[in-house]
């Protein structure tokens, strides 16, 4: 099956995302959270998940590609007893010119079926590299913003159609976090971001700390950002801390939440009515500074946004 | 083509100073190598001389050197203030490997190459980066699958062919160990010198979670390294001993079976 045979009827992917259940409030697990999220369970509506982290990729060419680890997958299963999970990868790579990666797919739709995920989500964004060989795969070791020109969107629409066509629940792109301006681009982020929405009917992850950072690094209004957005695709918000690094302020999920998005979240969580999660990510490496009490803390923070301003289905 | 050729002169801008000056100051030439448009080529010339593009760089390196202090610390820690110098020498010549432990094997293949060759001279180098290797590449191994492979012989050759459990590895130090590897957990600075020379072995024991290591006698530590790419005779107590303990166990038919590998006198242990 190509890439170009699949198509979803965008209207149909867009009533997905407006039936989709009202999780709440929680955070994107990472190995320091495993004693918390078993001793807090209460504290938490789902799990997000980077489901990428619980495997090794061999490459196309291995026969066996994806190998898991059998203990990072126990944790999961565990959890998965008690709490909705919620796939956010990494790995996908969609924005890469070359061609889209469907093992990749095939790997997240068989972890969408284990843990009947309600929706799954990665970046809007390239990290793979082509490799020397057919058993070489390089990264950029980052995730790069793709230029927002209509050559990538059409890019992009197909392989956003293939993706909900093989997997059967909502999918949704995160915005970007870049630190480079490229100039001449033929969209606004917003612009792009609305037409891939419009014309796939995906969802938005929308990283509310990744639009502070760029509003910070590259001179724009937040608020005007998120407002130039069809926020009626937002299905989950990204909470997150940053720190400085050579001169601007960075994504570096450093503790806590940044002031800046707690101003902000109010607003944009009236202005979703399809908001179904607000998921805190944080450095693992912050866990001991922070201590499941400093965890707990930005939770009922966000918790209490959300239950003030949350758009009430019906 | 051009937006795959745009891609990789962004990465490799973000990976490179020398590039991001090159495009820099003369961004036709330095960017010729790429098929790129004109308007490709103005955004990667504004992106190389961005403070943006500094920040990039240094992303690329905290996501790099995070990669090699995984799979390797200890080979990190022994390197010193060398190790910025070897990192940036083994990154110019590979790309990152999007899987962890190509890149360590990628690595430890690289630092064994400048002890070959000299420019390294770290006594402890060569023991610790192979152990390292062979740690981390034994913990990634899929245990399930590998339990399954073991049953699967023991239940069709019985009497078969031994080889060493897939969950386990020998590690060949020329320094003692224990004393060597608690040196690195509390990153003692080198030299050691209450670590005794000599020929050792750790055994590399990953059958159950979590993975044990411990010593191994002289004999049979050779016995299991000789042993790993073929099948080994139960000829004398040494491996009878480890098929007691399913350290070696039952891998093919009893065909044509190796006896216990002989080591070359001098020879120096293999990694």
């Amino acid at each position: 099956m190509s890439v170009s045979e699949l198509h979803l009827a965008p209207a149909a992917a867009a009533e997905r995302l407006a039936a989709l259940p009202r999780l709440g409030v929680s955070v994107l697990y990472n190995p320091s959270l495993r004693e918390f999220v078993r001793d807090h369970t209460e504290a938490l509506d789902y799990l997000a998940i980077i489901p990428d982290r619980a495997w090794q990729d061999e490459g196309a060419a291995a026969p066996v590609r994806f190998v898991e680890s059998e203990s990072q997958v126990e944790i999961l299963a565990r959890a998965a007893e008690r709490l909705t999970l919620v796939g956010h990868s990494v790995g996908l790579s969609i924005g890469s010119a070359d061609p889209l990666d469907t093992g990749h797919v095939e790997q997240l739709a068989r972890w969408q079926e284990r843990f009947a995920m309600p929706w799954h989500s990665d970046h809007l964004s390239f990290i793979r590299l082509p490799g020397v060989d057919a058993h070489t795969e390089l990264s950029a070791s980052m995730a790069l913003a793709v230029p927002y020109d209509h050559e990538v969107l059409e890019m992009l629409v197909e392989r956003v159609d293939y993706v909900q066509q093989r997997i059967p629940v909502p999918f949704l792109l995160e915005n970007n976090v870049y630190y480079v301006d490229l100039p001449e681009q033929e969209m606004t982020e917003p612009e792009f971001l609305n037409a891939l929405t419009r014309r796939t009917g995906c969802g938005l992850l929308l990283d509310v700390h990744n639009v502070v950072v760029n509003a910070t690094n590259h001179g724009f209004d937040p608020r005007a950002f998120i407002h130039a957005l069809d926020l009626e695709r937002v299905v989950e918000l990204h909470i997150a801390g940053g720190s400085e690094l050579a001169g601007l302020y960075t994504d570096s999920h450093a503790g806590p939440v940044a002031q800046t998005v707690w101003e902000l979240l109010p607003e944009v969580v009236a202005g979703c009515p399809n908001l179904c999660a607000i998921t805190f990510e944080f450095h693992e490496g912050w866990y001991p500074a922070m201590g499941a009490e400093g965890v707990l803390r930005e939770l009922r923070t966000a918790r209490d946004v959300w239950d003030r301003h949350r758009v009430h289905a019906g | 083509m051009t937006l795959l050729a745009f891609q990789l002169a962004l990465a490799d801008l973000a990976a490179s100073a020398d590039l991001c000056a090159r495009v820099t100051s003369d961004a036709e030439a330095a960017l010729a190598g790429y098929d790129l448009t004109p308007v490709e080529r103005r955004r990667l010339a504004s992106a190389a001389g961005q403070r943006g593009m500094r920040v990039n760089r240094s992303l690329y390196r905290h996501n790099r050197v995070t990669a090699l202090a995984t799979v390797a610390p200890g080979t990190l820690h022994l390197l010193g203030d060398e190790a910025r110098d070897v990192a940036d020498a083994f990154w110019a010549v590979h790309g990152a490997e999007r899987n962890m432990r190509r890149e360590g094997e990628h690595f430890a293949a690289f630092v064994l190459g400048m002890l070959d060759d000299g420019r390294l001279a770290s006594p402890y180098l060569r023991d610790v980066v192979q152990f390292e290797l062979v740690r981390y590449q034994v913990a990634v191994e899929p245990r399930g699958a590998a339990l399954a492979r073991v049953a699967e012989a023991a239940r069709r050759w019985p009497r078969g062919a031994l080889a060493p459990h897939p969950l386990v590895r020998a590690a060949a130090f020329a320094h003692e160990p224990q004393a060597l590897l608690s040196h690195l957990a509390y990153r003692h600075p080198p030299p050691y010198d209450d670590v005794a020379e000599g020929e050792f072995y750790l055994l590399l024991d990953y059958r159950e979670a979590p993975l044990e290591q411990r010593p191994l006698s002289v004999p049979q530590g050779r016995l299991l390294r000789g042993a790993a790419g073929g099948g080994v005779a139960v000829d004398d107590a040494d491996a009878r001993a480890l098929a007691a303990e399913g350290i070696l166990v039952p891998s093919g038919p009893s065909v044509g079976v190796a006896r216990r590998p002989r080591r070359r006198a001098g020879a120096v242990p293999a990694a």
